[in-house]
Formats: C-alpha cells, sequence, structure tokens
C-alpha cells in the first residue's frame, strides 16, 4: 500500500513539473527590435506607465506578504506535522516528504524570484525615462519576465498542494480498505 | 641619578597626556565608527534577506499597511502526535482542503499588467 502511495505521489510530482514547463514565457520584444517612432512612444508615455507600475509594485507586496504567510503556514503548520505523525507511527510517508521537500524548495524559490523581481521593478523605476527610454523599456521587460517566474512559482506550488492532498486522499481510501 | 628618575617618569605621563587631551575625541569618534558599521551590517541584512520586500511600513507602502491579514490566527498546527486512523486523516484532510482552498484561492502574481499592451508600450 504505501509503496504504491509513493508511486503515486512520484506521478503527482511529475504532473507537477510537466504543468509548469509548459508555462515558459514567450520571446519579448527588446528596445532593440523597436523603431524610433516606438521609442519615442515609449518617451512620451514614460511618466504614467511608471506611476501605474508603482501601483502594481506597493499591490504585489501586499501579495506578496499575504499569499507568502499562507504558503510557509500550509508547510510548517499542516504538512510538516501530518508527516511526523506518520513517521512517529512507522508509516511509510517518503511520498508524503518528497512532496513536502519540492514545495519548500518551490517556496524558496518563490522568496527569492520576487525578491529579483522587486529588485528589477526598483531598478526600471529608478531609470530616467524620458532620457533613456530603451533601458527603461528592456528594464520593464525584464521586470515583466520575473514576474512571470514568481507566477510559474506560484502555480508549481499550487500544484504540490494539490499533489499532497490527493496523497492524503490516496491514504484515507488505503487506510479504510485495510480496516 | 635623580635627573634620570624624572626624564624616565616624564615619558609615560607625557603619552598619557595626550591620550588624556584627545579621549573624548577618540571615544565619540569610535562610537560613530562602531555604529556606522553595525547600522551597515544591519541594513545589508535588511536588504539581502529580503526583509525589505516585507516591510509595508516603508515608503510608499503605508496605504497598504492595513490589509495585511494575520492568517496565523486562522492556522492550528496539525498536532504530530497521535494515532494514524480513518478519523484522524479525515479530520486532517477537513483541514487541509479548507486551508488549501484558501491558498489557491488568489491567482497570485498572475495576468500579465506590464505587458506592453497593459502598460500602452510598443511590442509584445
Amino acid at each position: 500500500m504505501i509503496s504504491l502511495i509513493r508511486v503515486f505521489g512520484l506521478g503527482l510530482v511529475a504532473a507537477v513539473l510537466v504543468a509548469a514547463a509548459a508555462l515558459t514565457p514567450v520571446h519579448a520584444t527588446t528596445s532593440a527590435d523597436l523603431t524610433p517612432e516606438q521609442l519615442n512612444q515609449v518617451k512620451t508615455t514614460c511618466l504614467s506607465t511608471q506611476g501605474a507600475m508603482r501601483q502594481l509594485r506597493t499591490s504585489d507586496a501586499l501579495l506578496r506578504v499575504n499569499r507568502g504567510q499562507i504558503y510557509e503556514l500550509m508547510s510548517s503548520k499542516l504538512m510538516a506535522p501530518f508527516n511526523t505523525r506518520l513517521q512517529n507511527n512507522s508509516l511509510d510517508a517518503r511520498a508524503f516528504d518528497d512532496t513536502t521537500s519540492r514545495y519548500d524548495v518551490t517556496l524558496d524559490s518563490f522568496r527569492t524570484d520576487y525578491q529579483a523581481y522587486d529588485q528589477q521593478m526598483a531598478t526600471a523605476l529608478g531609470i530616467d525615462c524620458t532620457k533613456d527610454p530603451g533601458r527603461f523599456y528592456d528594464a520593464v521587460v525584464a521586470a515583466r519576465a520575473k514576474r512571470a517566474t514568481v507566477h510559474e512559482d506560484v502555480q508549481k506550488m499550487n500544484g504540490y498542494i494539490d499533489s499532497y492532498g490527493q496523497l492524503v486522499k490516496y491514504l484515507l481510501s488505503a487506510t479504510a480498505e485495510n480496516n | 641619578m635623580d635627573d634620570e628618575v624624572v626624564k624616565t617618569d616624564d615619558q609615560p605621563e607625557e603619552a598619557l597626556s595626550i591620550w588624556a587631551r584627545h579621549r573624548y575625541f577618540v571615544l565619540i569618534f569610535s562610537t560613530i565608527f562602531v555604529s556606522l558599521v553595525l547600522v551597515s551590517i544591519s541594513m545589508w541584512m535588511y536588504y539581502s534577506s529580503g526583509a525589505v520586500q516585507l516591510d509595508l511600513s516603508r515608503p510608499g507602502y503605508s496605504s497598504v499597511a492595513s490589509q495585511v491579514k494575520d492568517d496565523e490566527v486562522n492556522f492550528t498546527v496539525y498536532p504530530s502526535t497521535g494515532p494514524v486512523n480513518t478519523t484522524t486523516i479525515n479530520q486532517f484532510q477537513q483541514t487541509y482542503d479548507s486551508q488549501a482552498s484558501n491558498a489557491k484561492a488568489v491567482d497570485a502574481f498572475g495576468g500579465d499588467p506590464l505587458s506592453p499592451s497593459a502598460l500602452g508600450m510598443p511590442g509584445n
């Protein structure tokens, strides 16, 4: 039963990884691809763009605090104690441990990727876009890519949360069958 | 002989008097220096650890600081000791599912608000 759970768990982890790979970002335009007219357009609208980016940065910071807290608690207050409980009862918790450690690794990536994204936003907002629209454009493109990476991390974590839930469901049905 | 005694006593007295003359300056300067070093280290840790991103008391973030939720209150730690049977797994599953749906309720960092079209810039 337990090895079946492990196989089942590995299958779920593979499904999460495949789903995350499907989220690879598409090629984005850089300032080198822009015509002088387009660069001029960036220059004329960039101050309002920076205003919108400032608002986004603020709302993302709130999202980071609130979501990050929940993601952290899922691991520390539910997954880890349940894994320990399985081990305390001499049950094979490897599939659960594996999913939890993958989740924790992704949570770490989420933290560092968000940090990189926020720093990139700060860089973009620190550029005098009326003087250097090309550099500003590239900085926005980079920030967009880094935000997409943070979103990928969130998707992966959601996948692991689902996987863990499936493992619990499977364990429940297997335990009920054995009784 | 007396002259020699006076000479040897004068040298440490002279050194002490230089220290005595500048001791407040040295004390203040060294205090400021140590403070600057400690503040630099703590600022470096504040920025490099990512704590800065979680600090919504920074200027510019006060508008959203009040919207921070304390989810820790709603999260009960699942006891790591006790039996594992259908009843306990069921209990865990209920708690887990409710928190899991809470965690997935928002598609965090989804959408594409930095796309050129969303920002009114040229490109794709």
